[in-house]
Order: C-alpha cells, then sequence, then structure tokens
C-alpha cells in the first residue's frame, strides 16, 4: 500500500448509553487489515493512505457500521454501535453480516414475533396452529419466560398456552435472550431466562427516515403493510405501522379453514434531551388482531378428540378459500404506554425512572349454541410498573447497579359471557429490588447479582357448589434470586464463560385458581392454593471460538437444572363426570424436576459462501415420579447458506426437528409426530440510489417441497398438519 | 426545569394508585344445563313411565352430578322418549335448553347408544326443518330382558349426512360434544 503515513483513532461507544465497547474491530477495507480497540473502546489504525478511506466497524452482538471518509490528514473519530449489556451474548452471530439486525428483522415483519425469536439459538415456538405461538427457551415457557418488550414486562394473559405476546415484530429491532446476572433487573414471572425485544434506539445521533413496506404471502393471500418514519421537530420521534389481512392457510392436501388473520398495529416512539444531564423518552403501542382458530379444532370431549385424531382431514374443511373468520375466534387489543427519564449527574453515574402501563382486552369466542357473537372468555387487565434505576461507574472496569421496582396487576373478567370464568378475578402487587456488580480485571470478566421480590395477590372467585358467591383470599410470597458468573479471554480467539443461577418463581394466579375446561384441552385443569414457589438452581457453561481471520465462529454452551416445586400439571387418577362425559383432570402440583440440554452454532464464510448453523437440544424430567416433562423441544437444527449472485443474495435454508421420543404413551392422547425437515429458499435485491435511498426485493419460498408435517409443540397436532408451501414476495423502500 | 414534567410524573403515580376493589359480578350461566330427563312412557298407556335422569344443579365442578333411573322397563314394550332439558342455575328463571335445540335443530343431533347387552331399540321420531332427524322425541323399543348401558349424545353442528352415521353410531359426525350421558338399564319380563 506504499508509503502512507494517516492515522486515524478514536472511540467505539455504546449508541444506547455511551458507554465504551471493548475490543471491538475496526477494520481498513481498502488496506486489507484491521486492528482491534481496547478494553476502554480506543483504537489507533496507522498507515493509511489518503483520499476514500471505508472503515468497518463490528462487534460481536453489535450491528457493524460502516464509515466512509475522504482522509486529508490524521483523523478523529467516534464511532456508536448499538449493543446491549457487554457481557452474555446469547442472540446468533448471523452470517448475513452486511444486514443490520434491525434490517433483518424488518424481512420478517409479515410473520408472528415468535417465527423471528425461533432463529436465535436455543428457542422454539409453542403453538395453537396458525392461532398462537410463544416462545420456549432451554424448555422454559408461558410463566417461566418473561418477556420485556422495549424494557416494560410484557403483561396480559401470558399463562395461556394459546395466547401469543401482543407484540408487532416489526417495532422490534433487536431481540435476544438474557438469561443470569443479566436478567435479574426484569420484572415479570420466570425461572431466569428473559426475552428482550427492543426497538432501535432513538437518540439525537439517530439519522431521520423512513422506510415503507408491502408484503405477500400466497398461503394465506396474506396482505402485509408496514410503514416507519424517523424525524425530529423539537424532539425526535419515530412513528411505525402495521396493516395485516389474512385468510385460511394450507395445509399441504387441504385448507385450514378459518385460520385467517387480521392486526392493526402502531407504535410511537419520542425521545428529547432536555440538557447535557436530563433525557425524557416516551413510547406508545398498540397491537390489536383478531385471530380465527381452526373450526375442526373445536371439540366437546375425549371421544371427539379421539374421532379427530384419526381423520385424514379435520372436520369442518371448507374446499375453498375464505378470508371469513367465524368462531372459534380471538381478539385482543393491547396498549402499552413507557414514560422514561435518565438523569445523568456525572459522567459515570445514571439514574433512570420508568413507568410502564399496559391496557390489555382479551376475548375468546366459542363455537356455542345461540349466540356465537358473545365471548367465552372476556378478560381486561391493567397493569403498571414503576422502575427506578441507578448505575455507577467505578473506573472503567466495574460497575454498580441497583434498582426498585413496584408493580401492580388487576385482572378482570367481563360480564356477560354466560361461563363461570376459568381464571378468577385478581389484583397483583409486587415490589422488588436488584443489584448487579460487574468487574474486568484484564483477560478475566466477573458479574453477580440479586434480586428479591415480594408478590400479593387478592383474589376473588365465584364458588363452583351452590350457592354461588365469591370466595375471597389472599396470598404473599417472598422470592429471592441470586446469579454470579465469570468470562475468560483466552487469547484473542478463545473465550469461556460460566454462570450460576438460583431463581424462585412464586405460583402465578392460574396455577393456584385455574378451575374449568379449558378450550381444546379436553381436559379440567385445576390451580392448588397451596402451591410453594418453585426453586431453582441452573449452571451453564459455554465457550466461543474465533478464527484469527474472523470467517469461523463456534460457539456452545450447556446447561443443567435443577428445580424443585417445578409446578407441573399433572394427569389425575380421578375421572370427573359431567353432562359431556367424563373428562381427565389435571391439577398443577410441585413436582421435582431437572432439565439440561446444549446449544451450538457456527458461523462459517467460505469464499462467497457464508454458512450459518446451529443446533439445540433440551431433556426434561419430572424427576419425584420418574417421568419425562410434557412440551420439551425435541432436537432442531437450522442451518442457512448464503451466496452473493451478482447484485442477488441467495439463501437457502433447511431447518430439522427430530421426533421427540421422550414421552410416556399415557403422558399424551397421541403419540409424538414423526421427525421432518423443511426447506426455504429466497432470493433478494437491494437497489440504492444515492447514499441512503435504496429499494429491496425478496422472493422467498417457505416449505419449498410442501412437505407435510406436524410439530410436536403445536398443540393442534391433533387436528391438522401444518401449513404448507408459501411463495412470498416483499417489497421495501427506505429513504 | 423540572416543574414542566411534574404534572406528567404525578399522573402516572396516580395511574397506578387507582385499582376498583369491588367484587366480580357472578356470572348468569346461560349455557349450562342442570338437568336432564329422558321419559320413556309406554306407548297407548299412562302407567309404567320411567324416567333416565341427569341432574347437577351446580354445573361442573362442585358437587359431582347424580344419575339414576327411576324403575326397570318392560321387555317386549314400546315406549314414547322424551328429552326435558333444562336450566336452573338462576332460581328465578328456568330455561327450556330443549327449546334452545329445537331452534337449532340443523345444528343439533342427538345419539341413544345401547350398549353391554342392553337389548333396545332406538328410532328418531322428530326431524329438522330439512328432514333429517334431530332426536328429542324418539321411540325405544325392547326385546328381551337384559340389562347394560343408555348412552345419549348430543352433537353441536354435527354433519348429519356424513356417511356411517346411525342413531347409535355417533362416529363420524364430528362437530362438538354438549351431552354425553351413560345410563345403567335393566330390561326384565
Amino acid at each position: 500500500m506504499g508509503q502512507c503515513a494517516g492515522t486515524i483513532e478514536g472511540r467505539v461507544l455504546d449508541e444506547h448509553d455511551a458507554e465504551e465497547i471493548s475490543f471491538a474491530t475496526v477494520y481498513y477495507l481498502e488496506g486489507e487489515r484491521g486492528v482491534t480497540a481496547d478494553a476502554t473502546g480506543r483504537y489507533q489504525l496507522g498507515g493509511v493512505c489518503p483520499g476514500p478511506v471505508t472503515l468497518r466497524y463490528s462487534h460481536i452482538g453489535c450491528d457493524p457500521q460502516l464509515v466512509q471518509l475522504d482522509l486529508a490528514g490524521d483523523t478523529s473519530l467516534t464511532v456508536y454501535l448499538h449493543h446491549h449489556d457487554n457481557y452474555t451474548e446469547t442472540v446468533t452471530v448471523s452470517s448475513d453480516r452486511q444486514a443490520s439486525y434491525e434490517e433483518r428483522l424488518d424481512r420478517r415483519a409479515d410473520e408472528q414475533l415468535s417465527e423471528v425469536l425461533d432463529d436465535i439459538a436455543g428457542v422454539s415456538s409453542l403453538r395453537t396452529g396458525t392461532a398462537a405461538a410463544k416462545p420456549v427457551y432451554d424448555g422454559l415457557f408461558g410463566n417461566r419466560l418473561s418477556l420485556q418488550n422495549n424494557g416494560i414486562a410484557q403483561s396480559g394473559q401470558q399463562w395461556g398456552n394459546d395466547h401469543a405476546p401482543e407484540i408487532d415484530p416489526w417495532v422490534a429491532a433487536y431481540v435476544r435472550v438474557v438469561d443470569g446476572v443479566d436478567a435479574l433487573r426484569y420484572a415479570g414471572s420466570t425461572l431466569g431466562p428473559t426475552v428482550l425485544i427492543e426497538p432501535a434506539p432513538l437518540s439525537a445521533r439517530t439519522p431521520r427516515g423512513g422506510k415503507l413496506a408491502y408484503g405477500l404471502r400466497s398461503n394465506g393471500r396474506a396482505h402485509t403493510l408496514n410503514a416507519r418514519l424517523t424525524d425530529s421537530t423539537f424532539l425526535q420521534y419515530r412513528l411505525s405501522a402495521t396493516l395485516k389481512y389474512g385468510g385460511d392457510q394450507r395445509a399441504p392436501d387441504y385448507f385450514l379453514t378459518n385460520t385467517g388473520r387480521r392486526e392493526a398495529n402502531a407504535a410511537l416512539q419520542l425521545a428529547r434531551a432536555i440538557d447535557d444531564r436530563w433525557t425524557a423518552r416516551a413510547y406508545y403501542s398498540l397491537f390489536s388482531a383478531e385471530i380465527g382458530v381452526l373450526r375442526g379444532s373445536h371439540i366437546g370431549n375425549v371421544t371427539d378428540l379421539r374421532e379427530a385424531i384419526g381423520r385424514s382431514e379435520p372436520f369442518f374443511t371448507e374446499p375453498a378459500f375464505s378470508y371469513a373468520i367465524a368462531s372459534p375466534r380471538q381478539t385482543v387489543t393491547h396498549h402499552l404506554l413507557k414514560g422514561e427519564l435518565l438523569y445523568t449527574p456525572t459522567e459515570g453515574q445514571r439514574v433512570s425512572v420508568r413507568y410502564g402501563g399496559q391496557l390489555d382486552d382479551r376475548k375468546e369466542f366459542d363455537v356455542r349454541r345461540g349466540d356465537d357473537g358473545r365471548a367465552a372468555l372476556k378478560l381486561l387487565q391493567f397493569s403498571h410498573l414503576i422502575d427506578a434505576n441507578y448505575h455507577r461507574d467505578f473506573g472503567e472496569q466495574q460497575h454498580l447497579e441497583g434498582g426498585l421496582q413496584y408493580g401492580y396487576v388487576d385482572n378482570n373478567n367481563q360480564p356477560g359471557t354466560g361461563v363461570l370464568p376459568l381464571i378468577p378475578d385478581y389484583e397483583e402487587r409486587r415490589a422488588a429490588a436488584y443489584a448487579t456488580y460487574h468487574r474486568e480485571v484484564a483477560s478475566v470478566r466477573y458479574h453477580l447479582g440479586g434480586r428479591y421480590e415480594q408478590q400479593q395477590y387478592a383474589v376473588a372467585r365465584v364458588s363452583r357448589d351452590l350457592p354461588r358467591r365469591i370466595i375471597a383470599s389472599t396470598h404473599t410470597f417472598g422470592t429471592l434470586g441470586g446469579a454470579a458468573g465469570g468470562g475468560l479471554s483466552l487469547g484473542a480467539r478463545w473465550t469461556i464463560d460460566g454462570e450460576l443461577t438460583y431463581r424462585e418463581r412464586a405460583p402465578q394466579v392460574n396455577e393456584l385458581y385455574s378451575q374449568g375446561l379449558h378450550q381444546g384441552v379436553s381436559g379440567i385443569e385445576e390451580g392448588d392454593t397451596t402451591l410453594v414457589p418453585e426453586r431453582s438452581l441452573k449452571g451453564n457453561v459455554g465457550t466461543q471460538y474465533t478464527s484469527a481471520s474472523g470467517s469461523l465462529v463456534l460457539s456452545g454452551s450447556v446447561f443443567a437444572q435443577r428445580v424443585a416445586n417445578f409446578i407441573n400439571l399433572e394427569p389425575q387418577s380421578e375421572l370427573r363426570q359431567t353432562l359431556r362425559g367424563a373428562f381427565p383432570v389435571f391439577q398443577y402440583r410441585g413436582v421435582d424436576a431437572r432439565l439440561y440440554g446444549g446449544k451450538f452454532s457456527a458461523v462459517l464464510l467460505l469464499g462467497i459462501l457464508d454458512i450459518d448453523s446451529q443446533l439445540a437440544y433440551v431433556r426434561g424430567r419430572n424427576t419425584g415420579e420418574g417421568v419425562p416433562l410434557v412440551y420439551m423441544p425435541p432436537l432442531n437444527w437450522r442451518t442457512t447458506v448464503g451466496l452473493p449472485v451478482r447484485n442477488w443474495r441467495i439463501e437457502g435454508s433447511t431447518y430439522f426437528s427430530a421426533r421427540q421420543s421422550r414421552l410416556l404413551e399415557e403422558q399424551d392422547f397421541l403419540t409424538a409426530p414423526p421427525a421432518y425437515t423443511l426447506v426455504d429458499l429466497r432470493l433478494s435485491r437491494t437497489f440504492s440510489f444515492g447514499a441512503v435511498r435504496s429499494l429491496q426485493l425478496a422472493v422467498e419460498v417457505e416449505n419449498l417441497l410442501n412437505q407435510r408435517y406436524r410439530d410436536y409443540l403445536d398443540r393442534q397436532r391433533y387436528f391438522a398438519d401444518a401449513p404448507g408451501r408459501s411463495c412470498n414476495f416483499r417489497l421495501s423502500y427506505s429513504w | 426545569m423540572m416543574t414542566k414534567y411534574l404534572p406528567f410524573v404525578l399522573f402516572l403515580l396516580l395511574a397506578t394508585s387507582c385499582g376498583d376493589d369491588d367484587g366480580p359480578a357472578i356470572e348468569n350461566e346461560e349455557e349450562i344445563i342442570t338437568e336432564l330427563v329422558y321419559t320413556l312412557t309406554p306407548t297407548g298407556s299412562t302407567t309404567g313411565r320411567v324416567q333416565l335422569v341427569f341432574n347437577d344443579p351446580d354445573g361442573d365442578g362442585g358437587v359431582a352430578p347424580i344419575q339414576q333411573v327411576t324403575g326397570p322397563l318392560i321387555a317386549g314394550t314400546t315406549y314414547q322418549g322424551t328429552l326435558t332439558i333444562t336450566n336452573r342455575s338462576d332460581p328465578s328463571v328456568t330455561v327450556d335448553v330443549a327449546d334452545e335445540i329445537r331452534d337449532e335443530a340443523e345444528d343439533h343431533l342427538f345419539f341413544y347408544v345401547a350398549d353391554q347387552g342392553l337389548d333396545v331399540t332406538v328410532s328418531y321420531s322428530d326431524a329438522d326443518a330439512n328432514g333429517a332427524p334431530l332426536g328429542l322425541e324418539t321411540v325405544l323399543t325392547t326385546g328381551g330382558a337384559s340389562t347394560g348401558t343408555l348412552a345419549l349424545i348430543l352433537r353441536h353442528e354435527p354433519d348429519k349426512g356424513a356417511p356411517g352415521i346411525s342413531i347409535d353410531e355417533p362416529a363420524g359426525a364430528g362437530g362438538a360434544t354438549d351431552i354425553a350421558v351413560t345410563w345403567s338399564v335393566t330390561v326384565r319380563n
């Protein structure tokens, strides 16, 4: 490169809170070489030739950023990357390095949130056909896995397996899972892991711009329209909106009648730097959906279920496509309002106060005698959360964080259903305190933290015997959590980390009080008011190797978890006689459980090919009774291969799911479905006009081979095959 | 400077502190069935009536339902069968559920399945507007002396034209089961 003597130096900082990012890579494209920043984010690149210079700043877990400049003399350059807590990196390192996280998520805005989360190593989905899906991480879901929507614990009826989190993936720019110390600061019912779903940060540095996207999916003939606008007047704002309109989806051999879906979502994000020390942020989002549930999955008793299982196509399958949505169906409206005030009195000290308020309005309509337009379940839930957080740096290599939280939930069954409620009315109050400490000494990093939470429920339920009356009761639980972990860099290539987490989880209201037949379950679910908190001890170790050239990243981790009083829905020996015949009774009981598993991923750049592969498995056992735990995801393996051809990018991916063989025959009405493999193919291209304007075009075929399959974690596998092939088209324009 | 934002913060605090403490309304259970009676009256007679009863005043859960048969059937007899289905969950109103079913006759079909050696034959004696059977009214004919079970099944939104179904064969009809009650029945000479 001749005798160039230009120098570029500067710092790499976190866009979110201007914290330094340690050991980021700065790659000088023209010179085909790079340097690594130090622990405080400082870097110096010498021998740079004058003229056009392109630098790529990257760090694991960050969006890479390309900076172009015309070098005249020595230059100082501070770059902000988007980065989360600088510790556990559970999000996958994707092979498609050219695209930012946000861009990669945007491509999937026509899907449901859970399908997006599926791409994270170790995450699977628990589904109710096409109607609802919720994430499963390391074998935990529902009450054991909390979701943070923009830092606020997602409320609503999260206990229900057929209730999907009410979040629009278009609003999310970053999704990841944290566990251990990093999860201690989040509210919500969890046994450790927490899914973080965040919009792109908004600050004075955020450039103005926008994006408009239209997507069409052949399966379900679904149209999706997305829009996003970022701008500033006297404050920064970002407005997002989504409309979805889809009809019956189709399995390879028949239509899945009544699986249409409508969604209308909007979000507004505001930020204002009041002065050097004060920043105010606000966020409001609305999610509203009407979701059809497969008509053939509505059954009355166990005989109906057995009859439905044996069929070649579900009952009520219509020969033609329709956009109509009839009962059974769900409508849900979810509002989230967040306000945050951030105060930075001195560098290295931050105080933030956040308020999050949510209103969740859920209605479920059954096929019923008389008026189908009357909901059989109608729940209105208000929740409020106040969170105060203090962060302090002690020098450059250690920091302390602490906080207080207070949460209030008011859950109300709305009258007019004509059915006694499954979940009683209740008020819940939670107060929590947490503190974490992080330290870095040379190549060793460690952190530890604790959390204590006090929860109280005031429940008002309707008696099941006559005369009907209101029975009031209260429960108070105190739960403790603590975690400690460390990481070690062995040279520049290897890192090893490990963490030990102890968490307690108080029983939730459905586990204490649910009573009655849950739609589609073919069993009577009964809570147990004597349940005590679950106590879990989880250990995990992981390692990551990055080759010298950066073209190979291998990572793997394993975990083992023991849970005492694991609240499990256990089949009881009695059959309960009702007008609709005898039903099996399932009761929530505390048992001892053990879970273990592992996740492995590899990212490989092979010439112009890029390959991304990840495998996850988990096993769960009820050790008290010596039987497997149900709803454990079978081993799954996902591989994506990308190939640039001229200006196009071709991407093929396969997803393999093994058969869940660890189940006893008497644990289910139907044995687990066989293993299956799905193949997807996509072709995309970006047309750029000038520096920021671009048009993105993508054509995609999902389930290319039109594979007929049923997934073990899909609760509608008793009734119907999963959807078949879908050809999707997506066009977006950003400026 | 902060005073500008004070009202906002106060509003948020207030919002968290107001919850309603009213107890829930006790839902009027308009759809449950608390009493089901299958009355069998010998043709041309006013005596010898037999009732098959299912009684569950508090619905699913609570106290277990009571099932009883008021007496044995007589061999070689033809009975007129009538179903009465009522909801007395609200003490002030008695809802005739059979009437509601009759209003939606096309969406309902009853099955009568004799099993475990019970020697009786049941046939439909009513129909919906399309001429397809319903089963609120039936004719039951006893054969010889026997004991066994008689199951009464009501399917909501079945396929009345499904192949292979008959009054004693619900498999294949689909729909959701709203009623499935089984009685032990004796036929004696």
